[in-house]
């Protein structure tokens, strides 16, 4: 007895070493660890699917689209110049013509009516200074129209004034016009001995209508409508405006291509569900029609995949636990957290009549849930020049994936005699994009509810741009249909 | 090997994972040499025992063992598991003759690869068996379990290996080594 435990000591010395010498004998063909290299998910550093590129793509297109957006603003500006100078041009033929006469013979005809509203002029005249003084812009004189570049920009208190003047009867006015004329007369002789001689049309003509010519006029009740529906923070010089939004996301999986497993084609069913998302918003307007939007916010994406296994239950691979035989199994499934490793038990009362590789057909489940940071850059278009109303919306949007946990895994046999016993999931988390990009493509509404509150509501459907879990050969995007209502408040 | 490289391996940094291998494989390739009879099986074995190595690697438990101890319970499983796959088959035996066992002397003169020829030359199911009795130190019961066998089938095919052993020792020193 005592021989046989050295002898069995002497076998277990022998073998349980760790240290056991390399020899020929006892070292593999180099082939094995080509083999098991080729099943092992691709290491990080040989990866090329470092989040910096598309980050750096994106960077560059947010650039061409500033460059695009800043070239397309200065040719804006040139053809507003260019068609001012145009108007302007059109008008001095008028100013040496028909306007002139026309003014002439106006003023003539109230001069008398002039010398007797002395208080009225005054109070006239008053406004006009006070114009003046506030913004050249709104300056009385012609002159001064011709050397600013558009009229439209009149803002503030100057635009305000000036609405303000449209208002004094047609009589105060000619009044008032008659001694600007005057008054300015001299101004336009000294100024440019090289011009022609410039009629000067006072503050009190612009106001009224037709002022320049037949074809072209400025309608300041049109201009103060205009003024109204600008958005008043625009209005009031804060183009930033800061947001909160809350909204509702419908998300579409979108996948293509093979995987080398079989059990791949067992996917009953597999739904993301719906979720709400929350983000603050903070807006720059850049001008009446055109503002960009940045936004940060958080939600979480739930997914159930179900697939049906049909297993043959092996009795000469049973293992034997108390009044149980149990069968071992061990499979691969891909599922949106990348390729999953699952050990399934199933079990039978030994005193079961189950023959050997019968089929067991059952239900395997499971739940992922990843959560969420977003960050949408996005570009707003207004189709009225106004910062409000209705808007299409395109840009770039980031997600950020924070956290991914199985939530929920379950079977169910439907084998009479076979259960499910157990079933253990294991997922490399590395399989994960963290870094997910989509372009969203949007409409949107935005109205005015008080002094600088606006609420937009809007709807966008985004391409999801990259695979969001690594396999060869199979592209798994999500796109996301997105609506959201937000409240903005101009800083 | 020290937990920070195990920590690597598990990240899937591959240089570490390589030198787990290279530290392991000649013991684990011995290993998987004694459950079978021939070269290309147990280097199968060997192949898939790393993969599930590197795969389960996140649940090593440091503080419960070392890891060479884990990763023999891996391959012996990965073993077994391969085996029942090709119909492990116990030879019944009901006239068994127990016999003595041979000298300590005599097997202490082999080297490890003589030692490990005498068990590859042995039937399936007394290699089995064997391996996991007297090299592995599972109980009778445990292999009854582990092989879905009866405690009764596992001590005669222990016998019969143990016989086996001791003519194919007589057979080696009769003809020189």
């Amino acid at each position: 007895m005592e021989d046989s435990n050295n002898i069995n000591n002497i076998f277990r010395d022998k073998f349980n070493s760790e240290a056991i010498p390399k020899e020929d004998w006892n070292t593999p063909d180099d082939q094995v660890w080509s083999n098991i290299e080729r099943t092992l998910p691709k290491p990080k550093e040989e990866s090329n699917r470092s989040p910096l590129i598309p980050f750096i793509l994106s960077l560059a297109l947010l650039g061409f689209m500033f460059l695009g957006y800043k070239y397309l603003q200065k040719a804006e500006e040139v053809e507003n110049l260019e068609h001012l100078l145009k108007q302007c041009s059109d008008s001095k033929i008028e100013a040496n013509g028909n306007t002139h006469n026309t003014n002439q013979s106006i003023m003539a005809s109230h001069q008398n009516s002039a010398e007797k509203s002395e208080p009225i002029v005054s109070m006239v005249n008053q406004k006009v200074a006070n114009a003046s003084n506030s913004d050249v812009t709104s300056s009385a004189t012609f002159k001064d129209v011709n050397q600013k570049s558009n009229i439209s920009s009149l803002k503030g208190e100057a635009a305000n004034d000036l609405l303000a003047s449209a208002t004094i009867s047609d009589q105060e006015a000619r009044i008032a016009a008659q001694n600007q004329i005057d008054d300015n007369q001299s101004l336009v002789e000294n100024h440019d001995e090289s011009r022609p001689n410039l009629k000067i049309i006072p503050l009190q003509n612009l106001i009224q209508k037709p002022f320049v010519n037949n074809n072209s006029y400025f309608d300041l009740n049109q201009l103060n409508t205009q003024l109204s529906a600008i958005n008043p923070a625009l209005k009031n010089s804060g183009p930033w405006m800061l947001g909160f939004g809350v909204g509702y996301n419908q998300w579409i999986d979108k996948k293509n291509g093979t995987i080398n497993n079989p059990l791949s084609e067992l996917l009953l069913n597999e739904k993301t569900t719906p979720s709400l998302h929350y983000q603050v918003n903070l807006k720059k307007f850049i001008n009446r029609q055109l503002a960009v939007n940045i936004g940060l916010g958080t939600y979480s994406r739930n997914q159930r995949s179900t697939y049906r296994l049909s297993l043959p239950y092996s009795t000469s691979n049973e293992v034997r636990h108390g009044d149980e035989m149990h069968n071992y199994f061990q499979h691969s499934l891909p599922t949106s957290l990348g390729n999953i490793n699952t050990n399934l038990t199933l079990a039978r009362s030994i005193s079961s009549n189950v023959t050997n590789n019968e089929n067991v057909d059952l239900d395997f489940s499971l739940s992922n849930k990843i959560k969420a940071l977003n960050v949408p850059i996005t570009f707003i278009f207004y189709l009225q020049n106004s910062g409000q109303g209705l808007y299409f919306e395109t840009g770039l949007n980031t997600e950020f994936i924070f956290q991914q946990t199985l939530t929920n895994v379950t079977t169910n046999s439907y084998h009479s005699l076979v259960d499910d016993r157990e079933m253990n999931v294991a997922f490399d988390r590395k399989q994960i994009e963290q870094f997910n990009f989509s372009i969203p493509l949007g409409i949107g509404y935005s109205k005015n509810i008080g002094s600088d509150i606006s609420i937009d509501l809007s709807a966008n459907y985004g391409f999801g741009l990259n695979n969001v879990h690594m396999h060869e050969g199979f592209t798994h995007k999500i796109d996301r249909i997105s609506t959201q209502i937000a409240v903005f408040k101009s800083l | 090997m020290e937990t920070p490289k195990i920590k690597l391996c598990v990240e899937g940094n591959r240089s570490a994972q390589k030198e787990l291998y290279d530290s392991y494989k000649n013991a684990l390739f011995v290993l998987c040499q004694r459950y079978f009879s021939n070269i290309e099986d147990a280097q199968d074995a060997l192949q898939d025992g790393f993969i599930k190595v590197f795969r389960d690697l996140h649940q090593f438990d440091a503080l419960k063992g070392s890891i060479y101890s884990w990763l023999k319970k891996v391959f012996i499983n990965t073993c077994l598991e391969k085996l029942r796959r090709k119909k492990l088959e116990f030879i019944s035996v009901d006239d068994v003759q127990i016999t003595s066992y041979y000298e300590p002397d005599v097997l202490s003169s082999l080297n490890l690869k003589e030692i490990t020829n005498l068990i590859q030359s042995m039937p399936t199911g007394y290699r089995t068996v064997f391996n996991l009795y007297i090299i592995e130190g599972y109980s009778h019961l445990e292999i009854a379990q582990l092989l879905g066998i009866s405690e009764n089938t596992s001590k005669t095919q222990l016998m019969k290996a143990k016989n086996f052993l001791k003519g194919k020792l007589e057979l080696v020193f009769e003809n020189g080594r």
